[in-house]
């Protein structure tokens, strides 16, 4: 690769950095193990980057992206099976880590007058973080990254049906668990 | 504005707060992927240019060599030598018996002559 392409490839790591360091932040759930998917997810796609048209590059990243945060997923959760075999009790607490019902993360004796700013993108951020890892990725690549459905089924290697499947689960989950709130907020600003 | 886009706004926010708070660490590993796209692949280094003929030859002359031995190894043992014709008894002399079966007759006479030693022996 000549230098003019080296110079494109360093610029459009450090344009693309920010956004897809919180998306791993978000898959993941942890700052270390995010930072790791995005180092191995850089060193992945240099690798390849010459094969195809910079335009194509942004999904391509995204792509090896998800790729890298399903395999340290998928590592970690045969590590955790392994530690519930080897103490069930560590079981239990994990459940309760874990609540089924993502609004239990937020107190909603207070978010009604409190969610507002900060607080509801924290709350927003947990209802997101609670949803399952193909909803999470439906939503924040088509609703937060602005990317199409092809794109993004093209990213998730999936159908475009699929992506529509998990997005329209992702909304209807963050709505129950923000509905109220965001009905109240719509109603104030129009 | 929404609440939807309001949590999306918060979201770019936390963005650009975690890209500040781990800018260095972004940065070595903008550099340490860089330094990956330069390293030029293996078989470009002038060693593995080298040794990748070598291997080729050496694995060529191995696999040569290998069947000529084995061959040497599967051949028969040579045939006892042929005695003389004043040696060959007059009465096979006579007959008309291929040589084969000759050196067949003979193979026998040596070895009974052997175990008739070793028993004396």
């Amino acid at each position: 690769m000549d230098e003019l392409n080296e110079a494109e490839l360093e610029r459009f790591l450090r344009n693309i950095q920010t956004p897809t360091l919180h998306f791993a932040v978000l898959r993941i759930g942890n700052e270390a193990d995010a930072l790791d998917a995005l180092q191995d997810a850089m060193i992945g796609f240099v690798k390849v980057a010459d094969q195809y048209e910079s335009a194509a590059w942004q999904n391509l990243f995204y792509k090896i992206l998800i790729r890298r945060i399903r395999d340290m997923q998928r590592k970690r959760g045969w590590r955790q099976k392994l530690m519930h075999i080897i103490s069930p009790s560590s079981l239990e607490t994990d459940n309760d880590e874990h609540s089924s019902n993502p609004a239990e993360g937020v107190d909603r004796e207070d978010a009604g007058s409190v969610l507002h700013g900060e607080q509801l993108g924290e709350a927003f951020e947990q209802c997101l973080a609670d949803l399952p890892p193909r909803q999470q990725e439906a939503y924040l690549l088509r609703q937060w990254q602005g990317r199409s459905v092809k794109e993004a089924a093209a990213i998730m290697a999936c159908s475009e049906g699929s992506v529509k499947t998990h997005l329209s689960r992702a909304m209807q989950t963050l709505k129950q668990s923000l509905g109220d709130w965001m009905d109240e907020d719509d109603n104030e600003s129009t | 504005m929404k609440t939807i886009m309001k949590a999306h706004k918060h979201l770019d926010q936390k963005a650009e707060a975690l890209a500040q708070k781990h800018s260095h660490r972004l940065l070595q590993m903008r550099q340490r992927a860089m330094e990956h796209q330069r390293r030029s692949p293996w078989w470009l280094n002038p060693l593995a240019m080298m040794a990748v003929p070598a291997a080729a030859v050496a694995i060529l002359v191995v696999s040569l060599w290998t069947p000529g031995v084995m061959l040497n190894e599967q051949q028969p043992a040579q045939p006892l030598a042929v005695k003389t014709p004043a040696e060959i008894p007059a009465w096979v002399a006579d007959t008309q018996v291929p040589v084969e079966v000759l050196e067949n007759i003979q193979f026998y006479e040596w070895l009974s002559h052997e175990l008739k030693r070793k028993k004396h022996s």
